[in-house]
């Protein structure tokens, strides 16, 4: 008996070295061919699960729903009404914009004081499989330009995460949901300086506010641009709830977010170019 | 002890489709939720009906290893965790596990879900290990939906498995 045990404990250290040699050909990047050939298998048949897991996601969601959905129309209805007011004068705000910007000689496109946003389409191929981490694998790659640090939004400007490992085909994406994650930002009223971090619990938090900064309900959180390839302005989400107390050096706001990053498929990666 | 000598095909075939619905389907489906580990269902299966021999060693290291390429955590940390899970499991089981359908395997199998999950996130960041632990409510949810998961897979599993082997 004690032999049996014995051999278990021999393969289980010998697969420990074994371990340990790859963690060595991994750090020198000689581990990327495997995972390109096996990403590149499996991306495709991700994207179509993807796409069919959303439908039946959806579905069950419409089920449980159901009688929130008369109350949510009502109060649709109303905003819709304030909305077009808005959407007017936001209209002639728009073209008195145009008009300033051709005074101003910029570009037409995602320029402003010198820097130019490229955009650059993508689908999510992947998720992570483990319960502990929140990344997503993108079908762009070295082949596409992208590079580590690239935000990566979807439409509307909506941040939702950062490049943080590129390959030839595909990228890795790190949420903004995970726990490693964090973006520097600033309220758009109040004008708070602040780090977004991911939570286990909460989703997304907004921290290292200085107490003496007023924070507001409600309050967009955008991307400060204080970060290399991060630029300024990306929404992120609104305050949602603050939390502060004398003990504390600083205070921290759980942020409500406007996507829910679990149903995105089709996402943006930007590029600055000066 | 119990020590059924499972044939290989049998075994090859769960274990890669297994791993095909764990890096596709599954992470897709239930996105945003708690996320079940078929891969570690299996290997607990095939490490009850086999606990004699260290065979289940080197399956948990393919799987841990193709896992890893597809999880964005550092890399090596998944086949760690599984081979620590398995290697627990299988002395247990060599020790406790004298019937299969037991309430033995419920514990030694849920023993060794918690074990694959503290080791896997003190593996990833000593900082998430704080913060998981922080949040203890959410932690522990993750370790009753994981063993839930795997107990309703588990048994059917082992039956299956048992029934492949005696024809």
């Amino acid at each position: 008996m004690n032999k049996e045990i014995n051999a278990k404990i021999v393969t289980f250290i010998f697969l420990l070295v074994v371990v340990a040699l790859l963690i060595f050909l991994n750090k020198t990047e000689n581990l990327n061919q495997i995972k390109n050939y096996t990403t590149s298998f499996a991306s495709p048949i991700g994207k179509t699960f993807q796409t069919y897991s959303n439908k039946v996601n959806n579905f069950f969601w419409t089920i449980e729903n159901i009688d929130e959905f008369k109350n949510e129309n009502i109060r649709i209805n109303e905003e819709n009404l304030k909305m077009g007011y808005e959407i007017l004068k936001l209209k002639e705000m728009q073209r008195e914009n145009e008009i300033l910007r051709k005074q101003m000689k910029f570009s037409k496109n995602s320029c402003s004081a010198g820097v130019c946003i490229k955009w650059q389409m993508a689908s999510i191929t992947g998720r992570d499989p483990s319960n502990f981490g929140k990344y997503v694998f993108i079908d762009l790659g070295k082949n596409n330009d992208i590079q580590e640090g690239q935000p990566v939004v979807v439409s509307g400007g909506l941040l939702i995460g950062k490049i943080i490992e590129v390959f030839t085909n595909f990228s890795k994406v790190m949420l903004i949901t995970d726990s490693k994650s964090s973006i520097n930002s600033i309220t758009q009223i109040s004008r708070s300086n602040g780090v977004v971090r991911g939570s286990y619990a909460t989703g997304v938090k907004l921290e290292m506010i200085n107490q003496s900064e007023k924070l507001t309900v409600g309050d967009l959180i955008i991307t400060s641009g204080l970060e290399d390839k991060i630029p300024k302005g990306l929404i992120i989400g609104r305050v949602l709830n603050i939390e502060e107390s004398a003990n504390n050096v600083f205070k921290s706001a759980e942020i409500n977010m406007f996507v829910d990053i679990n149903k995105v498929e089709e996402i943006f990666i930007a590029s600055m170019e000066l | 002890m119990i020590n059924r000598k499972i044939k290989n095909y049998t075994f090859i075939l769960f274990l890669f489709t297994f791993l095909f619905l764990q890096i596709t389907f599954i992470p897709q489906f239930f996105a945003g939720n708690h996320i079940p580990n078929i891969i570690l269902a299996l290997l607990l299966a095939f490490s009850a009906l086999d606990s004699k021999s260290a065979n289940i060693f080197y399956p948990a290291f393919l799987a841990g290893f193709i896992l890893d390429i597809f999880s964005g955590n550092c890399f090596g940390s998944v086949i760690v965790s599984i081979l620590v899970a398995i290697f627990i499991s299988s002395y247990l089981n060599h020790y406790f596990l004298k019937e299969l359908f037991s309430y033995n395997l419920f514990f030694i199998s849920s023993f060794s879900i918690l074990v694959y999950n503290v080791v896997y996130i003190f593996l990833i960041n000593t900082s998430d290990f704080q913060q998981i632990f922080l949040n203890a409510k959410q932690f522990l949810l993750i370790i009753v939906f994981q063993i839930i998961y795997t107990m309703i897979m588990i048994y059917p599993l082992t039956y299956i498995l048992l029934r492949k082997d005696e024809k």
